[in-house]
């Protein structure tokens, strides 16, 4: 943190501390807003009328929805690797980004088990899995292990938010009445006592450790949803891994986004330095390259066999209907990205923006991809079914839905954006102590 | 100048490969025309077979195909009339039938025929479809002699045999045949699992084959049940003939249920017990240590508002 050493205390405070909205920011809420609102209407004529607003059918009964899911699970995973993995490996450099991972974790696990209910017909069933569970299933152990992901990510956000709302009560404007009660009603209590400091660390190194084998369960079991059924394109024994590395590239795609955003938006040059995206543009380049190697793994061993039903499915991918998007997926999301950000040139800001975008929209129709042109080739195909089971296009129910599901989860970090420090004030501080420390 | 015939060869040699060329080209033009002259023939297939089981039995069964240049297509939905051999006679028709989807149809010889069929040891079934599109009303005939085929077992010693015996009506009495194929065996589901080494056996001069059952361990139903069969199938004198015979030489079939045992597919309820166990311990170690988290969480807020 050698830009913030020059810092001053309370110039780092104001600097860090949560802005209102400029007329940019009013836009982008409102847009946002009406994309969610657009959603819940589409969600509405879908309670109303039941599943038959979606395109969905006997063939393709997992759409956009389980699409969306799988991402979302995906992108979450990077609170892990940012808050966890970095913590525990006492890389510095990760502090001033730790907030962002986790508040995307949060939005992102959040709208994953809400997508989830989405794709029930009789969403008021849901409670038959607390009632009559059936722990064979792997649909069970999802729900169980995204639970549990969201309380501990949840907890991971909150327990290194307390400083800082100690420094917001603070440094409270007294026309934001709401808003400071609402800071009193969450931290309050905290006093930064030794002791308190003590537990607090404690417990967070604890949910450091724990986060990183539930993360790894959380998209491990997603993938086992798929993997456990005999179909083609699912029919693997690799399915957990090439989950979880594709799910750490696009975690990591979706911190680099969020903190060119902020630090354009909020101006935190000095704090979210240009090393920043070095480091993350090198984690990227690192992650294409295992996700690429999986990919290779997973589309090269059966093409190579070309088995009779995994034919039809492969071709579709290769030179098919679905071919424009796979080599998109696989180019945009992964070989361009690599190339981009393999030179120290390429690794500046605004490329690694450029490429952190590339990543995650490569990522979202990568998930599509996995899902939907497999359940298009069963391996047993039904008789006699009608020309549209064979064809899948979602309905304007099921973009709107999806749409407004991205929506909300980018609301959720705006807002919380708007109402919490982005980037951990008491630990900028902190940090920059043990530096000013080290140098004597 | 040189220059020039060289030249010359080139395109001459050039014109010899294009007229080579449209040669082989407008051969196989007229190859490919006479092939599609011939794809177009059209021509009908009916055959009408007959069948007696358990020397009680009697059935027809008609079926109707298109043969359309090279494709061979059931003919749907056509109308015959079955006779008894005269079918210039309406006291002779024994039923008039429709063919179905695989253009087949069948139709059983009604009691009614007991006499006629009596008086004579050869009969023959006329088949007249009505009018297939182009084509016209076909015929089909199948010309049997009466004959019966019995089944019977001896069960001596260690040894269990099935004997069957095979005879045509002469003259009102029965005489054996010989060097006729029946297929010998044991009715399985959807098959015949074959008693000899061989698929069939073949009558002595006394109508009679006999082959040994060896198959001690073979699974028959619940009590052991198994059925023997005899078959002939489209003799040109016989047509096909079938008798079955129930024995108790098969193993008892126990049917164990596991459905509801504890397994992976079982219900909710009866979860393995080595995954409850992994699962429970899972489960209580992560929510456990969260549990912890939370109490100290209350600590350190308690220890603030203290």
């Amino acid at each position: 943190m050698k830009n913030s050493l020059s810092i001053n205390s309370d110039k780092v405070v104001q600097d860090l501390l949560p802005k209102k909205f400029g007329k940019l920011g009013k836009i982008w809420v409102a847009s946002l807003s009406v994309i969610c609102l657009i959603g819940i209407y589409a969600y509405y004529t879908q309670l109303r009328d039941g599943l038959i607003v979606t395109a969905m059918g006997d063939y393709v009964s997992w759409g956009i929805y389980i699409s969306n899911f799988v991402f979302f699970v995906a992108i979450s995973l990077v609170g892990s690797l940012i808050t966890a993995i970095f913590r525990l490996a006492n890389i510095e450099w990760s502090t001033p980004i730790t907030r962002i991972a986790e508040i995307i974790a949060v939005s992102a696990i959040f709208f994953a088990s809400l997508i989830i209910i989405v794709d029930m017909g009789r969403p008021e069933r849901l409670v038959n899995l607390a009632f009559h569970p059936r722990l064979q299933s792997p649909i069970v152990w999802d729900v169980v292990v995204i639970s549990t992901y969201f309380v501990i990510s949840l907890l991971l956000l909150y327990l290194p938010l307390l400083p800082d709302i100690k420094i917001m009560i603070k440094n409270a404007n007294p026309e934001d009445r709401k808003l400071n009660k609402f800071y009193k009603f969450l931290g309050s209590f905290w006093k930064g006592t030794t002791e308190q400091s003590k537990i607090n660390n404690h417990s967070i190194t604890i949910l450091s450790i724990m986060i990183i084998p539930v993360a790894f369960c959380i998209h491990t079991v997603t993938s086992w949803l798929f993997a456990t059924t005999y179909r083609p394109g699912w029919d693997s024994t690799n399915f957990g891994a090439y989950f979880v590395s594709g799910a750490f590239l696009v975690g990591a795609g979706g911190v680099i986004i969020a903190m060119y955003v902020f630090r354009k938006v909020y101006h935190l040059e000095k704090y979210i330095t240009e090393k920043h995206f070095d480091k993350m543009g090198k984690a990227v380049v690192m992650l294409a390259f295992l996700y690429l190697y999986f990919n290779v793994n997973e589309y090269l061993v059966p093409a190579f066999k070309m088995k009779k039903p995994e034919a039809a499915h492969l071709t579709q991918l290769f030179a098919g209907d679905y071919a424009i998007m796979f080599w998109f997926a696989i180019i945009v999301g992964m070989l361009l990205p690599i190339a981009i950000l393999i030179t120290k040139a390429g690794r500046r800001p605004n490329m690694v923006f450029a490429a952190g975008i590339m990543v995650v929209i490569g990522a979202w129709f990568k998930r599509y991809l996995i899902v939907t042109p497999t359940l298009l080739h069963p391996f047993l195909p039904m008789s006699d079914v009608p020309e549209k089971f064979k064809h899948y296009f979602p309905s304007w129910q099921e973009w709107a839905i999806a749409m407004g599901s991205l929506a909300g989860a980018m609301l959720i970090i705006t807002l919380f954006a708007r109402i919490f420090p982005i980037i951990p004030i008491h630990e900028t501080l902190s940090g920059q102590d043990e530096h000013a420390e080290k140098l004597m | 100048m040189k220059l020039y015939l060289d030249k010359m060869n080139t395109l001459k040699n050039l014109c010899k490969t294009a007229i080579c060329l449209l040669l082989i080209l407008s051969f196989q033009t007229q190859i490919r025309s006479q092939d599609n002259a011939e794809e177009i023939v059209i021509k009908p297939f009916i055959t009408l077979k007959y069948y007696n089981i358990q020397n009680q039995t009697q059935y027809l069964i008609l079926q109707c195909q298109l043969k359309t240049g090279k494709k061979l297509e059931p003919i749907k939905n056509l109308g015959a009339s079955i006779y008894l051999d005269d079918e210039t006679d309406i006291k002779n028709l024994i039923g008039k039938i429709v063919t179905d989807a695989r253009g087949k149809a069948k139709t059983i010889v009604p009691i009614s025929f007991r006499e006629k069929w009596k008086q004579s040891s050869h009969h023959k079934f006329i088949a007249v479809t009505d009018s297939i599109k182009g084509i016209g009303s076909k015929q089909a005939e199948s010309e049997i002699s009466i004959a019966r085929l019995s089944l019977d077992t001896l069960n001596e010693a260690d040894t269990r045999t099935v004997k069957i015996k095979l005879e045509e009506s002469k003259d009102g009495k029965w005489i054996p045949v010989k060097d006729v194929e029946v297929k010998l065996g044991v009715k399985r589901l959807g098959s015949v699992l074959a008693l000899g080494e061989g698929e069939s056996v073949t009558t002595d001069s006394s109508g009679s084959a006999s082959a040994e059952f060896t198959r001690a361990t073979l699974p028959g139903d619940k009590n052991g049940l198994l059925t023997l069969i005899a078959k002939i199938d489209d003799n040109d004198s016989y047509g096909n003939l079938q008798m079955e015979k129930t024995v108790l030489w098969g193993k008892a079939l126990k049917y164990e249920n596991n459905f509801n045992n504890r397994s992976l597919w079982a219900t909710g309820t009866k979860v393995p017990i080595w995954l409850l166990l992994v699962a429970g311990l899972i489960i209580f170690s992560v929510w456990g240590t969260l549990i912890y988290l939370i109490a100290r969480f209350l600590k350190t807020r308690k220890l603030g508002l203290r």
